[in-house]
């Protein structure tokens, strides 16, 4: 019998090589994810009209049941919770964990909109309020208990906003002085605060409880040309109740360059690598991706230089890459496409491609 | 303004029966009569006290379109023609025809002998009823009376299911049934001409999922199966014996011939030969793959697959088959099923639906143990695997079909009410089109725009193209046309004045208005027309306006000045009826220029 398909090839492989694979085509491609909780994810797609669609949707039952019980379950589809529209272009989300409540940072906004996800079947993200700073479309970061810290990119002065009043809690101004630099916050630990500057991929770690800097992280070498972008341990591992892995910082620049780092040993790089056949993406295009895997492996994972996600395990100086999803290169007909996030969820990994896809996968170990 | 009412009697904002009221145009249509398999009392039924409160539903009830054999769309047809009593035209596809009363019998050999049900519709029931069935073609036109057309497309989903566009007057309806956008190895994908119905009544089973493409589906089932072989194990896959069977058996002869696999992959006997009848007959259904390999050669005459014995039951070694019914409630299935559950090595994998209280049922719910009525228990160690492949169309799907059509209004039903509101919102904002959910015994009423075709004579036509120098009508800025609108036996034209006269035999007749003004104007009464031809050439620009032998005439309007230089001026003005306008215009102009 003929093949039907010259994509054959790949699925038959993919047998072999994904212990999970599920593959979503949406109308619209994904901008972000955002996990709402264990069991619903909120997709934010690409503007249409100055204005972004915002859905929420329950997790396939093949993603979140324990493997043992996969078989059983027959769902492995999206299913939308509910849905809206975002007030204007849409730069940054958070979702407050456990209170159906979803920060925006857009633009030409001072400040943040405020959504509210529907616990209930009224089916429509709705604005409900705009929390007003002098912070004009700024970049966020959450440390997952009650902070927000909300980074005006340009001015660098950071506000740290009470994530269960919506009240300023407290100020940091930085002391970053390079007129041309961006800035970029993420936090490293719930009361420490990683600020990346992206042209020289060097972090400051503020205490936000003293507003005082501790500590200045540099990455392995510095890079013309590149800019920078940073994650933390403690982001992935929040999910996971028992884990001790809070410390590590990957920082990931655009010209493919990989570091880890010990915030508690800030002058040693724990591994380093230049991502193989990853060539250098464009500044104007969104910053790439890192991410630390949330279970106890030693793995992150990087993207947006291309439609792979990248997977490399850091447990020894020279990082090793053990993994290329290259799946939504199927889904397109050029290899021009960019993947636009990624998350991890348990250990498998949600990621979205400006082709329309949106895969989660596991691979097999 | 004409409306058009729909009412579920099922299905509406639910997922089970579906049984639509719909009533157009003085018409009233039943779409689909099905039972919902997840009840055992009279809630399996739609609620028919809905159409009317007492009396024979015939004479509510125009006709009933099934749209395809799936029981929760057909399942309820026995029990509405043989116990309700209806007895009016029956519509459905030629293979729904010959599949519908196979599934009905299988349902009612389950409720009734499995189940002990005592109140359920006979055998005798499913074939009488069937022959009130009226087989349909796709895209062929079929008048049930003088008013009421339909139609049926093609929905792929499974064979012979059709989606349908129904029209009485001007207001048209398209019923989708279950369909899908996306073909599969043995069907294609839904397709339906841009229509431009009145209304689009949806399914929406899948309105508020993204589904998960078919792809991975196949891989994991793929997968699954190669696992268990791989480890020496037997897998059971239980099926009816058309639909989802075929496209299965596809899957894994393409697998099994790329991979070189050696393992024995059978299909119990009888069903080869039921499903080749059926596809045989019924082969411009299929996808053009099917029907140009089927030209060639049997298409389900597989190189790998091969009609399975019972004595191989106890063979050795792995292997997969596939064998019915479904789920697991008799036959062969279950005699396999009973040999290979205990052992933990081999697998069964489900397809399908299963109705509670069948065997397919409890191990999908993880029973462990099965008892059967000879007390025989079976343990069930194997692995049991739930996947789902069934074709329907998801929001993205139910997107692409409204931009197909491009419906006035969009109607959803077969889905979850509360996660439509969003889907609501996005059709609004991407089509500005109203949305409609009605739940169960709901009726909402969609108001239509009266649209009445109407002929122009050729010759008025070329009068109007001639006034405005032959440029074609811009939608932006309507021209006006005058005419007589001639309606004769079934035909509404319209036409100018001395055609309508002649196709009435009338002579034509005209009217002339005259009015008379008073002016205070001293001087001779040529002076006084003089300044009366300056002022209508002022205000009337664009017309050709004249005086001749003492009279002002603008079209048909003539302007004449009489009286003494040193007496009060008689203005008559005076214009035929075709020219009212310009008269009155003119006349108001010379009364206010008096005053």
């Amino acid at each position: 019998m003929d093949s039907w398909s010259d994509d054959d090839d790949w699925f038959y492989e993919s047998i072999k090589r994904y212990d999970l694979l599920l593959m979503f085509d949406f109308s619209s491609p994904v901008k972000f994810i955002e996990f709402n909780d264990l069991d619903s994810v909120c997709l934010i797609f690409e503007e249409e009209n100055c204005r972004n669609e915002m859905s929420c949707f329950s997790l396939p039952k093949k993603l979140t049941v324990l493997r043992e019980h996969e078989g059983l379950e027959k769902d492995s589809d999206f299913r939308l919770l509910s849905g809206g529209f975002s007030q204007k272009s849409v730069i940054q989300v958070k979702i407050l964990k456990g209170t159906n409540t979803m920060l925006a940072s857009e633009k030409d906004l001072c400040g943040l909109s405020v959504y509210k996800i529907p616990s209930e079947n009224s089916g429509i993200i709705h604005h409900t309020n705009t929390i007003h700073s002098e912070l004009l479309s700024p970049k966020l970061a959450h440390n997952k208990l009650d902070s927000l810290a909300m980074v005006d990119t340009n001015k660098k002065n950071v506000v740290l906003l009470d994530t269960k009043e919506f009240v300023v809690k407290g100020k940091i101004k930085t002391e970053e002085n390079e007129e041309e630099s961006v800035i970029i916050p993420e936090f490293v630990s719930p009361h420490s605060l990683g600020l990346c500057n992206t042209e020289t991929g060097s972090v400051s770690i503020y205490d936000t409880r003293s507003a005082r800097k501790c500590s200045m992280l540099h990455s392995a070498q510095p890079f013309p040309k590149t800019q920078w972008t940073l994650s933390s341990s403690f982001l992935s591992t929040s999910h996971i109740a028992d884990s001790n892995d809070e410390t590590k910082l990957g920082l990931l620049s655009t010209s493919g360059i990989i570091s880890v780092l010990d915030t508690r040993n800030p002058q040693h790089t724990l591994s380093c690598e230049k991502g193989k056949d990853i060539c250098s993406c464009s500044a104007k295009r969104n910053l790439p991706k890192i991410q630390f895997c949330p279970s106890k492996f030693p793995l992150l994972s990087i993207s947006g230089f291309n439609p792979n996600i990248y997977i490399y395990d850091f447990s020894s100086e020279n990082m090793k890459n053990i993994f290329v999803h290259d799946g939504h290169h199927r889904s397109s007909s050029t290899c021009e496409n960019i993947t636009t996030d990624h998350v991890w969820y348990k250990n498998s990994v949600m990621s979205a491609c400006d082709n329309l896809s949106v895969h989660c996968w596991e691979y097999t170990r | 303004m004409p409306d058009i009412k729909v009412t579920p009697l099922g299905a509406g904002q639910d997922v089970g029966r579906s049984c639509i009221l719909l009533s157009l145009g003085g018409k009233n249509i039943m779409l689909d009569c099905g039972m919902h398999m997840g009840f055992n009392d009279e809630r399996r039924f739609p609620d028919f006290t809905y159409i009317a409160p007492e009396g024979p539903l015939t004479s509510y009830v125009d006709c009933v379109i099934i749209s395809h054999f799936h029981l929760d769309h057909c399942g309820a047809l026995p029990y509405f023609t043989e116990v309700v009593g209806y007895s009016g035209p029956i519509y459905m596809t030629h293979p729904t025809k010959a599949i519908a009363p196979i599934l009905l019998e299988d349902m009612r050999k389950v409720a009734v002998e499995k189940k002990g049900e005592s109140n359920f519709f006979t055998s005798q029931n499913v074939k009488d009823c069937m022959k009130k069935v009226t087989a349909v073609t796709l895209h062929q036109s079929v008048m049930v009376d003088s008013e009421l057309e339909i139609k049926a497309y093609y929905a792929g989903h499974v064979l012979g299911a059709a989606m349908f566009w129904i029209r009485v007057g001007s207001q048209s309806v398209v019923y989708t049934g279950d369909y899908n956008m996306t073909p599969d190895r043995h069907l294609g994908a839904a397709w339906i001409d841009k229509c431009r119905p009145d209304l689009l009544i949806s399914e929406s089973t899948y309105a508020t999922t993204i589904r998960d493409s078919k792809r991975c589906r196949e891989r994991d089932f793929l997968k699954k199966v190669h696992e268990c072989i791989d480890r020496g194990g037997k897998v059971l896959i239980p099926v009816f014996a058309l639909g989802r069977a075929q496209e299965l058996c596809i899957l894994l002869e393409t697998y099994w011939e790329r991979m070189n696999l050696k393992v024995p992959v059978y299909f119990a006997v009888g069903l080869t030969e039921k499903a080749n009848n059926y596809y045989k007959m019924f082969i411009t259904w299929t996808n053009q793959k099917i029907r140009k390999t089927f030209v060639q050669r049997n298409m389900f005459d597989f190189k790998h697959i091969k009609p399975f014995d019972k004595a191989y039951i106890d063979n050795p070694g792995a292997m997969v088959v596939f064998a019915t019914p479904g789920m697991l409630h008799a036959g062969l299935s279950l005699q396999i099923f009973k040999k290979w559950a205990p052992n933990e090595n081999n697998m069964v994998i489900m397809p399908g639906f299963c109705v509670v209280g069948t065997v397919g049922h409890k191990v999908l719910n993880g029973a462990k143990k099965i008892e059967f009525e000879n007390r025989q228990v079976v343990e069930v160690k194997m692995s049991v695997q739930y996947m789902s492949f069934s074709a329907h169309a998801d929001a993205k799907g139910i997107m692409q079909l409204i931009q197909y059509c491009e419906p006035k209004n969009v109607m959803l039903v077969h889905g979850e009410a509360a996660k439509m509101e969003f889907l609501k919102e996005k059709i609004k904002k991407e089509f500005s089109l109203d949305c409609y959910t009605p739940a169960n015994g709901e009726t909402s009423i969609i108001n239509t725009s009266l649209c009445i075709p109407i002929d122009v004579s050729l010759r008025l036509l070329k009068a109007e193209s001639m006034k405005h120098n032959a440029l074609p009508p811009d939608p932006k800025r309507s021209r006006v046309m005058h005419g007589v609108l001639v309606m004769k036996d079934s035909s509404t034209c319209l036409m100018d004045v001395d055609e309508a006269c002649r196709e009435a035999g009338i002579n034509r007749h005209f009217v002339r208005f005259t009015s008379t003004l008073r002016m205070e104007d001293p001087g001779p009464s040529s002076k006084t027309a003089e300044k009366l031809l300056q002022l209508i050439k002022a205000r009337l620009k664009d017309w050709h306006v004249q005086l001749t032998d003492g009279s002002i005439s603008v079209e048909s309007v003539l302007v004449k000045v009489e009286g003494n230089e040193d007496e009060q001026k008689s203005v008559y003005v005076s214009w035929d009826n075709q020219d009212e306008e310009l008269g009155s215009y003119i006349l108001g102009l010379l009364q206010t220029m008096g005053q």
